[in-house]
């Protein structure tokens, strides 16, 4: 602030004051993440980022006052990352946007494991199949313990590829068809990153299947949900054209 | 891209819906997850401080950080090197302002208004009093004609030069200068009306 009002103290300390935020370790690897196209590297990435974390977290304390504090937060912090890389695909929060970070308690895609509910899966739908994508048990393990085999996560390049082919079912008016994909994408796939969009397109397949009034209420839902999202308004829009539908068939 | 800024060449349901996932995005170049892992070491901080100061909370700040990276992934082709900054930089732009519309539309209750996330561990008090410094900073930063407002974050915050201020902004240096001027001002006068607020008033001792 040179050139502010020397006096201005105020405002130099509200800049700096600023200056002092920053984005939490979530966001940061959510955006990494999204970045990440190779499952392996981003698995490789989190680790990382969580030995980063605690690295600075650890100076951070190291240069701190309250040193006996700081074990402790250190120790907790060593069991939440521990928990962390445990469940290196858990969510930080449901996302307001189109990017959704990972599934509520998404589970590893293991080949043993008991088919259980998406937790994506969090509107009404048909209840969910067990997922293609899980690799199969061998059959020559013999009389070794079967081995759980994790399917690598989607890529974001598969699950663009997928919305992809539904939104040209939908572009070819084939309502049941991008149904299929977006089901696809939420209980095969199992995308995470670009959920939003599958739930708006899904609305929109409901719609063009004739299912207006599921579509109607699943925009409501939507909007609910992701009120400061860019994607609220076309579910707004959509939600509002069921509406207007509904007292236009209601005049008639 | 077009869809954050909430317009369409194509105003039927699915284009606009679409237009998130440009064609051929799947095939983007997988070469390009090191080019955006490197944007967001280098600029995650920048673009994220810049989406507050434009207005956003801190959660949505979050969300819109992670939409401009993606959107970045998506048009890796395009941003030629040297110009990831700039275009970042217009993008977070675009999305500030689309999320700032559907706030305004929809007004929510501000939960998280004084929320800071500082670094440096501060104390309780501490993370109130600058909780409390963002928040008056922000209502005075509302008031300012969008460009001065740019111009102030990026000279007094982000602390950069004019020739790069310019550059993000693709105004001459002179017109930078003009605008910091008048911002800087302007910025006072707002200080001096808000001046019975002080949130670090008793905070020294």
């Amino acid at each position: 602030v040179s050139e502010l009002d020397p006096r201005d103290e105020l405002a130099r300390r509200l800049f700096e004051a600023a200056r002092q935020e920053r984005p939490s370790a979530q966001a940061r690897r959510r955006a990494l993440l999204a970045g990440e196209r190779d499952a392996s590297a981003a698995r490789a990435l989190e680790l990382e980022l969580e030995r980063g974390e605690r690295r600075a977290r650890r100076a951070t304390r190291a240069s701190g006052v309250r040193r006996s504090a700081a074990l402790g937060a250190t120790l907790a912090l060593a069991a939440a990352a521990a928990w962390l890389v445990l469940h290196v695909r858990a969510p930080e929060r449901r996302d307001a946007f189109s990017i959704t970070p990972e599934p509520a308690e998404a589970p590893p895609r293991s080949a043993v494991a008991p088919r259980s509910v998406d937790p994506a899966r969090v509107l009404d739908g048909p209840a969910p199949e067990p997922p293609a994508r899980a690799v199969p048990p061998t059959a020559s393990a013999g009389s070794r313990a079967p081995q759980p085999r994790v399917a690598p996560p989607a890529s974001l390049a598969e699950e663009i590829a997928l919305l992809d082919r539904a939104r040209a079912a939908l572009a070819a008016a084939d309502g049941r068809r991008a149904l299929q994909l977006v089901d696809e994408y939420e209980r095969v796939l199992r995308g995470t990153r670009l959920r939003a969009e599958a739930e708006l397109l899904r609305i929109e397949a409901l719609r063009s299947s004739g299912q207006r009034a599921r579509a109607a209420e699943r925009a409501r839902r939507f909007v609910a949900e992701h009120p400061g999202s860019p994607l609220a308004d076309r579910a707004r829009a959509l939600g509002q054209v069921e509406i207007e539908t509904e007292i236009e068939g209601g005049r008639r | 891209l077009v869809i954050v800024a909430g317009r369409s060449r194509h105003d039927g349901n699915v284009t606009r819906v679409g237009r998130l996932l440009l064609p051929g995005a799947a095939q983007a170049g997988l070469a390009g997850d090191a080019r955006v892992r490197e944007w967001v070491d280098a600029h995650f901080d920048f673009i994220w401080r810049l989406l507050r100061r434009l207005g956003l909370r801190p959660a949505d700040a979050d969300d819109a950080a992670q939409h401009v990276f993606m959107i970045a992934l998506h048009k890796i082709d395009a941003i030629a090197p040297g110009q990831e900054r700039s275009f970042l930089y217009g993008t977070a732009l675009r999305v500030a302002a689309n999320v700032r519309r559907a706030a305004r539309r929809k007004p929510e209750a501000g939960a998280d208004a004084l929320e800071l996330r500082a670094g440096g561990e501060p104390g309780p008090e501490q993370q109130l009093v600058l909780g409390e410094a963002c928040a008056l900073l922000d209502e005075l930063l509302e008031r300012l004609p969008d460009e001065l407002r740019r111009v102030l974050v990026l000279a007094e915050i982000e602390q950069l030069e004019m020739a790069e201020i310019a550059k993000l902004e693709q105004i001459p240096v002179g017109t930078v200068a003009s605008r910091l001027r008048r911002a800087r001002v302007a910025f006072r006068a707002l200080l001096q009306r808000a001046g019975a607020r002080n949130p670090f008033a008793g905070s020294d001792s």
